[in-house]
């Protein structure tokens, strides 16, 4: 009986316990990793990728994905740094709407035009990003507003970053809609067999549209972040966001095949990534080691998913 | 107005491509009435019914609910008139509760704020959906984590749920067992009782006979004869579907060549204990027992299809194995495995390219394969099974229920193999089509096959095999040969050891 609860908690927690192990093997060799510093720098670091990883879990749930959130985040950043001039509030505005219809027609191209989710996201993805460049003329261009920066580097109570607080926010509200609303079970159901749904009257492709936009709305408001921190845009940037944003979202168990996770789920996959990559910092890992373990990681945490899907089925 | 049918079907055609499916077909529902379509594979049914539902739109005639005419051209208008087909392909949410799947698209909302799921009215209306067919299912448990009967069951809840009067069960027993099919019954009982009409698709007479209030026979698409229970016996039934008498198959006599496979110590943690057994050249075995005895698993762990443990394999004297189903192929056995939808059959594929499927694994060594030869191979197979279509490079969804069985059977006889595997040959086969299959299993035999099967019907079993082993709670508990070899026999050995069990 124990014995039973005790792998069941394996099987559902062991994103945690990984967490809680590298943790405490960091906290012995390196204690400044436990300093509360550090431990919100780690937040802060993956507040972005946790903010797009709400809305590709809400893809991700449906069984699509979104290959153009790094580009589409970047998007946003030159177009808010670009529009600077009309004010800080319009540029954020339109930075935002920027990105929202990016992820709409996103949506568009995959819930009506029926193209598949990666050769969509993917054009979107390389046009959004050559769009950078050209609107960049290939330089780093900065903004200028202190308003911003106080976002960026300001606490709330003096310790939690404001997008740390920002971030937290969204995973609660969209954690609420994915698993409380009518909205969200549908996109399950969606996910679990879309021929099936719409013979049941739910509107399939309004939800996956919502979804795309809603991604891309996420991707403006962290390109505001990355704004409010580095105050410069490049096309260069963004580049990893994809893969860590896809990769987190992964690691938390929510499967390319859609039905099944959640927010909470998603975060974790997401907090390991970030967890880990502190952690080969503080280790001086060179950052080519960094990639190949983050690359084991993914690998071993989706086999034993699989392995374990396939043995409940035998069961 | 009583008396007043409740659906009147009149006149109605269907063709697809060059094939007649339906050629105006009268079908008439009274409320609270079980109604059975029954007919040879290919007749008709599915295809009446499917018009019903609005899957197909139909060539011409007309459909009446209680005295009006509708019109019905999408699965959403039969859903507004209440008319609920079980789908056993792609209608459900594997990965939801219970609860989601009997209201998905309709999940009750909060009163005052309407974008929340009302999740504990949710379970509760789950619940009393549940009980007013009295089903001990838990709402919030996963769909997947329920037996195959079950999941159907909740698809009748969820019918159930929406406002009901027409429910269309498409062989909905097929796939069920004594038990199960029982339970399914109580549940039509329950429905007739609320005054809904079941509409009932079924190849086993038996059930038929005992459940329906009036039958209707389909021919060739088109209607021989409505028949009142009781009124009717099945041997005039069966002559009215076929158009002829029912020829029984001619049972092969019993031959024991020399042992060709064998099999010592079959272990599949607690499914099945230690099983061992002989097969002989031109010999028909048979492997039976109640569901949950392990038969099927064993059939299975044989092949590599579920991990057992086998201590020692032999095929023509050598020690072989066999863990994937690859490893039995090349050793000259063939699977016919017992799940059409998912486990056998490629629905982007035409017929042909269906059955070739093995063969092409028998000649890939020439690399480039002669179209011209695969033809020819695939015909003369689909030709001997008789395949009832319009040409073999039709879509494979073209074919009937039945005759994609047929086709499978056509597979896997293009390969020539030595030994055959069968794992409920007849599943969805009409009666006459099964003494075909019975035919050809016989004949098989006779040429030097050696035939392992078992079969969801006792019955079955004990008609085909020569000698059948008697599986209860995982161990093998008896032989029978020859003589032996009774329905009867077997459902004694059965029975007893059951209570055996219960004693001690
Ligand atoms: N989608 C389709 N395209 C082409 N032909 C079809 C299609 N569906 C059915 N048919 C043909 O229509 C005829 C009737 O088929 P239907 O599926 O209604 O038979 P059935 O009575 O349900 O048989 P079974 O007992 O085998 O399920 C058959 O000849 C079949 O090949
Ligand atoms: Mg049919």
């Amino acid at each position: 009986m124990n014995g039973r609860r005790f792998r069941a908690i394996i099987r559902d927690q062991k994103i945690l316990l990984i967490i809680l192990a590298i943790a405490l093997v960091l906290a012995v060799v390196r204690p400044v990793f436990i300093s509360a510093e550090n431990l919100f720098n780690i937040l802060f670091q993956v507040s972005i990728t946790s903010i797009i990883g709400i809305g590709m879990t809400f893809l991700m749930i449906g069984a699509d994905f979104d290959l153009s959130v790094g580009s589409n985040m970047v998007f946003a950043t030159t177009v808010a740094i670009l529009l600077q001039g009309s004010g800080l509030g319009a540029g954020i505005a339109a930075a935002i709407l920027a990105s929202t219809v990016a992820g709409f027609l996103n949506g568009v191209f995959v819930a009506k035009l029926r193209i598949n989710s990666f050769i969509s996201t993917l054009s979107m993805m390389i046009f959004l990003r050559g769009l950078v460049l050209i609107l960049t003329n290939k330089q780093t261009i900065s903004g200028s507003s202190d308003a911003l920066f106080s976002f960026g580097y300001g606490n709330l109570f003096g310790v939690i970053p404001y997008p740390v607080v920002l971030a937290a926010a969204l995973l609660v509200l969209f954690a609420l809609v994915l698993a409380r609303t009518v909205l969200g079970r549908n996109l399950y159901a969606v996910g679990c067999n879309e021929k099936a749904a719409r013979m049941f009257g739910i509107d399939v492709a309004g939800l996956k549209i919502f979804a795309f936009s809603l991604t891309g709305f996420l991707c403006g408001a962290s390109g505001i972040v990355l704004l409010s921190r580095l105050n410069s845009a490049s096309g260069t940037y963004g580049i990893d966001t994809n893969l860590d944003v896809i990769s987190g979202v992964l690691l938390g168990g929510i499967s390319l095949s859609g039905g099944e996770g959640s927010i909470f789920k998603a975060f974790q996959g997401i907090l390991l990534l970030g967890v880990l990559s502190n952690a080969m910092i503080l280790l001086h890992v060179t950052p080519y080691l960094q990639q190949v373990i983050k690359g084991l990681m993914l690998m071993t945490v989706v086999s034993l998913d699989s392995y374990q899907a396939k043995a409940a089925a035998f069961r | 107005m009583a008396g007043e049918a409740l659906l009147r079907m009149r006149e109605v055609r269907k063709t697809f491509g060059g094939t007649v499916a339906l050629s105006g077909v009268d079908f008439d529902l009274n409320p609270g009435e079980v109604h059975a379509i029954i007919g040879e594979n290919g007749a008709g049914k599915s295809t009446l019914m499917k018009i019903l539902c609005g899957v197909y739109p139909m060539d011409g005639g007309s459909i009446l609910v209680e005295g009006e005419p509708v019109r019905i051209q999408l699965p959403k208008d039969a859903l507004a008139l209440g008319i609920n087909m079980i789908h056993q392909e792609f209608a459900n949410f594997s990965k939801l509760s219970v609860a989601e799947n009997v209201f998905v698209g309709r999940l009750p909302r909060k009163a005052g704020f309407p974008l929340a799921l009302d999740s504990r009215d949710l379970l509760l209306r789950t619940a009393e959906v549940l009980g007013r067919l009295r089903l001990p299912i838990d709402p919030g448990a996963r769909l997947d984590s329920l037996s195959v009967a079950q999941q159907q069951l909740v698809e009748v809840a969820k019918a159930l749920s929406a406002n009901l009067r027409i429910l269309i069960m498409d062989e909905a027993t097929s796939s069920l067992n004594l038990r199960e099919s029982e339970q399914l019954f109580a549940t039509i009982e329950a429905l007739k009782v609320e005054g809904i009409s079941v509409v009932y698709i079924s190849h086993r007479l038996k059930e038929v006979m005992d459940i329906a209030d009036r039958i209707t026979v389909l021919r060739d698409g088109a209607n021989v004869g409505t028949f009142p229970r009781g009124h009717i016996e099945e041997a005039a039934i069966i002559e009215a579907m076929l158009g002829r008498r029912l020829r029984a198959a001619v049972k092969k006599a019993a031959t024991r060549g020399p042992t060709v496979f064998s099999v010592t110590g079959l272990s599949i943690p607690g499914k099945v204990r230690n099983l061992s057994f002989e097969l002989h050249r031109g010999e028909i075995l048979g492997i039976t027992g109640l569901s949950g005895s392990g038969k099927e698993l064993a059939i299975r762990g044989l092949y590599g299809l579920w991990p057992s443990r086998i201590e020692r394999m032999e095929c023509n004297g050598e020690q072989v194995s066999i863990s994937h189903p690859s490893d039995g192929l090349s050793l000259g056995i063939t699977y016919l495995a017992e799940e059409r939808k998912n486990m056998s059959v490629f629905p982007q594929l035409t017929i042909r390219e269906n059955a070739s499927v093995l063969w092409m694994r028998s000649v890939w060594r020439r690399f480039v394969v002669s179209r011209r030869r695969e033809r020819e191979a695939s015909l003369q197979s689909l030709r001997r099974v008789n395949v009832k279509m319009a040409g073999a490079e039709s879509p494979v969804d073209s074919l009937s229920g039945g005759n994609q069985q047929k086709m499978l059977l056509a597979r896997l006889l293009m390969v020539q193999p030595e030994i055959v595997i069968l794992n409920d040959p007849t599943r969805g086969v009409d009666v006459g089509s099964k003494q075909e299959i019975y035919q050809i299993i016989y004949q098989l035999a006779r040429e030097g096959v050696s035939i392992i099967m078992t079969s969801s019907e006792i019955p079955e079993v004990t008609a085909l095999a020569d000698r059948v082993i008697v599986m209860s709670k995982g161990h093998k508990i008896a032989e029978l040969s020859d003589a032996e070899v009774t329905t009867d026999n077997v459902l004694a050995l059965v029975t007893q050891a059951a209570a055996a069990d219960e004693h001690g």
